[in-house]
Order: C-alpha cells, then structure tokens, then sequence
C-alpha cells in the first residue's frame, strides 16, 4: 500500500479544519482545544496538534490529509511533517492582519516542498474582505520571494469543489514539475 | 415610445483597417449596446472612425463623430484603443463613444435609458431577455436549470448589459461544447454572478475553436499565472493545461496531444485565458532556458509516483460524481 501525504497548512481561523472535512471521505480525527487566542481569531476552538483525514482510492491507496496547527508554537510538528509531504495546501483567511505576509510566512516554513513543485495557495474569506485579490497575492509571491508561478485561488473550504480542484492543481503541478526536471536530467545526459 | 435602436458606423483609415477582423469578431462576441446597432462599412464618414496614432492627426477631426487611435495615448477629442486590446476595453470604448452621441445627438427614440433609472433598464431587460429584476440586482436564466444574480450596484449599467449580452449570445450555441465548460453548480440559487467569468466564458466560446483575433500571433503561449478556477467554469483538462503551460511554452497541438485533448477545446482555453491577460506569446526556445529554473529537489527522498496518483484520483473523483 502506497500512502502520500498532503499537508494543509496556514495561519488560525484559515479553514483547514473544514478543508479537510470537506476533503475526506473518512470520519476526521480532530485535536481540538479552547482558543486561548480569542482576541486574535475570534472562533471558540483551535486545533492544537493535527487534524487528520483521507481520501480513499480503491483498497490499495489513499491520501493521508494532515492538518497543521497554525500557531508558531507549534512549529515543531512542522519540520516532521515536512519531511513526509508529498505537497501543501496553504490556506489563508483574506481577513487576517497580514494574509500576503502570512501566505510567504508559511512558504518559507515549508520551502523543501516549494522545491517539489508541490504548493498551492487558497484564499479564504474573500467575500467577507476582497481585498488583496489573487492579482495581489500573485503579484507579493513573484515579488517578496522566491516562490513564483504557485496556482493560487480564491476558495471557500467548506466546498468540496474548491478542495478538490485546488488538491487535482496540486497534484498536476507537481508532475508537471517532475516532467520539466526530467526533461533537464535527460538534456544534461 | 419608439423603440428603434439608433445605428452606428464603425470605420477604418489606413494601416488602422489591419485591425478591422478582430473588432468585426468582438462585435460579434459582445453583441454590443443595449440601445444602438454598430455596423461595420467601407463608407466614410463613420460615427467611429479606428486608426493608427500617427494618422489621427493628419486627417481633419469635425470629420467624424469619434476618432479612435488604436494604441494611441488618450487624447481629449480622441479615444484611444490600447494594442494588443481586449473585448472588455472595446465594450468600454463602444460605451464611451455613445455616452457621446446620448449627449450630442441623443434622438428620440432612445428615450428608453434617457433618465437611466434602473427601473427603466430592468423594465428593459425583463421585456427583451426575459431576465427577473430585484433591488440592486438582475437575476438573469442562463439555462432550464441555473439561474444568475448579477450585482449591479457598482457597475455602469452599460457595462452590465453588454455582457449580459454575452451570456445571451453563448446561450444561442446549443451547448455544443458544454462538456468544455461545465456550469458550476454554485451559481444555482442567488450567488452573484462574478463579471470575470462572463468575460471567461465569453474568452472560452469566442474563437469556436480556433485561434481568436486577440491571442498574440505566435506559435508558443505561456501561462503567467492560473486562471482563479474557483471563479471560473472549468474541468480537469483546463486544470492540466494550466499546469503544463506555467512551466514550460508550448504550442497547441503540443499541449492537446499531453493532455489529451482535441486542439479546438486548447485553443477556447488560450482564448480565454488571454483575455484574462495572464497568457503571452513566447519563444519556443525558450524552452531549454525556462526548463532550467524549477530544476531542484534533486535527491528528493520522496518518490512519489504522482501520475498514478493523479489517474486513480480521477477515477475516484469520477465515482464521487
């Protein structure tokens, strides 16, 4: 049995909690806990170690879905998982403090799997606050780091269109990165 | 109440004529003003005349009604038309060369927008389209089973009826491409229609399948950016092509032999996603030079084999429905 990795990172009150739910087709495990940050993100619980979930294909595969704590405090967890990630989903809320200084925040924490090809960046409460747009946020990426031409998309975690799409461009964007670096291997004999 | 529509002539002078074909298509596409008829002629004068910069001060301006400079910096008796333009800057040239007439030569019969009140235009609407009016938005039937809201309460009413005239016109295409863009389902209900996506769509059935006067005249195309599917209609080819296309150029029967698709089907998506303005014309060799900037990870301990992963997803996706 083969079993990849995909980790759903960003800051508190991003929605990877209820992108995974959206995403699996298992019942999630949760590590929820009061919110001790309430003057920062205003919702009653936050996850404190990983939320889990997968996406069954047939009996031989599956996607294992982490979601990771958002807080820096737990930055631990992150450089483990790292290490077994096949790609990252980051998602950011439009109405954070900072949403394009977290967006590369969190690039950067996870910059071994830009390498990979597998990144994809989704933004979420953009009907509560527009603004930055996608053409912002794209336009910060190319210019604040070094993570350029990562797909980047408006999207509600709650619908399980927009996780699927943003997983299938992950995916698609890391074998098309794998094309090109064969492609190099090939032409450097 | 005369409801005859005023026509309008569109010209060209000199080398401005190169451009004649493409504003014909966009015409056509935006099937344009709610209140007027634009035609193209031979005859001059014309209400609008389209030219190069360097002609439009050679030639007398009381000649004609509207000079446009294709390219042309703006000019305060001459509209200039940026090159390479897209449909939307058209459609807002059109707009504001009648906002000219309306003002000059407003005639009688256009009585229907004269006081431009939205009860006026939604009476309109509803009459000519069949589209339900609400406060401050136009719900509007794009098939049996979807419906529309488009918010209006920030845009010109021009401009919104223009590209309700878009959604007319793909609705007249019997959908005989509508595997290529399906309808997202989450336009059921009152979720407001996003402009963007008209222009999208409109990008996606404009060039029927082949080359659209727009896209820049090259062999090679390359994604700047994605196109922000969760706003878009899409599928998962458009999803494919996109990822092939922010890597490496390619030419269009390159990229419908890679992801299997027919080259009519790539070709709508480069239309459309130049209208975006996020696609342009590159250099195929440019490839060995681009090929070389994503070209690390080497050593990757992770080996993964994603295409199989990729095909059993889709095969899951496919039994989800």
């Amino acid at each position: 049995m083969s079993e990849n990795v995909i980790l759903i990172a960003g800051p508190m009150g991003a929605g990877k909690t209820t992108a995974i739910r959206s995403l699996s087709d298992t019942d999630i495990v949760s590590t929820e806990a009061n919110n001790t940050e309430m003057d920062r993100v205003n919702k009653p619980t936050t996850t404190v170690a990983l939320d889990y979930g997968e996406i069954m294909l047939g009996d031989e595969d599956k996607i294992k879905l982490y979601g990771v704590p958002g807080q820096r405090r737990f930055d631990f967890m992150w450089r483990i998982l790292e290490k077994r990630a096949l790609g990252l989903i980051v998602l950011v809320n439009n109405d954070t403090e900072d949403p394009l200084g977290e967006v590369v925040y969190f690039m950067e924490q996870f910059s071994s799997i830009y390498e990979r090809g597998g990144m994809v960046v989704g933004v979420t409460r953009s009907d509560i606050k527009p603004e930055p747009t996608i053409g912002d946020y794209v336009l910060h990426m190319d210019a604040n780091s070094p993570y350029a031409g990562v797909p980047t998309f408006t999207v509600d975690p709650r619908s399980k269109e927009h996780m699927v799409m943003m997983l299938y461009s992950l995916l698609m964007n890391i074998e098309a990165n794998q094309g090109v670096q064969e492609n190099v291997r090939v032409s450097q004999g | 109440m005369n409801q005859q529509k005023p026509t309008y002539v569109i010209g060209f002078e000199g080398s401005g004529n190169n451009a004649r074909p493409l504003i014909q298509t966009m015409l056509e596409v935006s099937a344009v003003h709610i209140t007027a008829t634009w035609i193209i002629s031979d005859d001059v004068p014309a209400n609008v005349v389209i030219c190069e910069p360097a002609q439009h001060s050679e030639t007398g301006q009381h000649y004609y009604n509207v000079k446009v400079a294709l390219g042309g910096k703006p000019d305060p008796v001459v509209f200039a038309l940026p090159k390479p333009f897209r449909l939307m800057q058209l459609i807002e040239l059109l707009n504001n060369a009648e906002s000219h007439f309306e003002v000059n030569y407003k005639p009688a019969e256009d009585a229907l927008v004269a006081n431009g009140t939205w009860a006026k235009f939604a009476e309109f609407l509803t009459r000519e389209l069949g589209v339900q009016h609400e406060t401050g938005f136009i719900t509007l039937k794009l098939d049996g089973a979807h419906v529309a809201t488009i918010d209006i309460a920030a845009q010109n009413y021009y401009r919104v009826a223009n590209l309700i005239k878009i959604v007319s016109y793909q609705n007249t295409l019997e959908y005989a491409h509508q595997d290529e863009f399906p309808l997202n389902p989450e336009l059921d209900g009152v979720s407001p229609f996003p402009l963007e996506n008209l222009v999208w769509l409109a990008g996606l059935v404009a060039g029927g399948g082949i080359a659209a006067p727009w896209l820049p005249d090259s062999s090679h195309f390359i994604l700047k950016s994605w196109p922000n599917f969760a706003m878009y209609n899409h599928n998962m080819k458009m999803i494919e092509m996109s990822a092939k296309l922010t890597k490496q150029p390619k030419d269009v029967a390159t990229l419908a032999k890679e992801v299997e698709a027919s080259e009519s089907m790539v070709w709508n998506f480069m239309n459309a996603v130049s209208l975006l303005g996020i696609c342009q014309a590159a250099e195929p060799e440019e490839d060995a030079e681009l090929s070389k900037k994503p070209a690390s990870g080497n050593g990757d301990p992770i080996q993964s084999n994603v295409s199989s992963l990729i095909g059993k997803l889709k095969q899951h996706l496919m039994r989800a429905g």
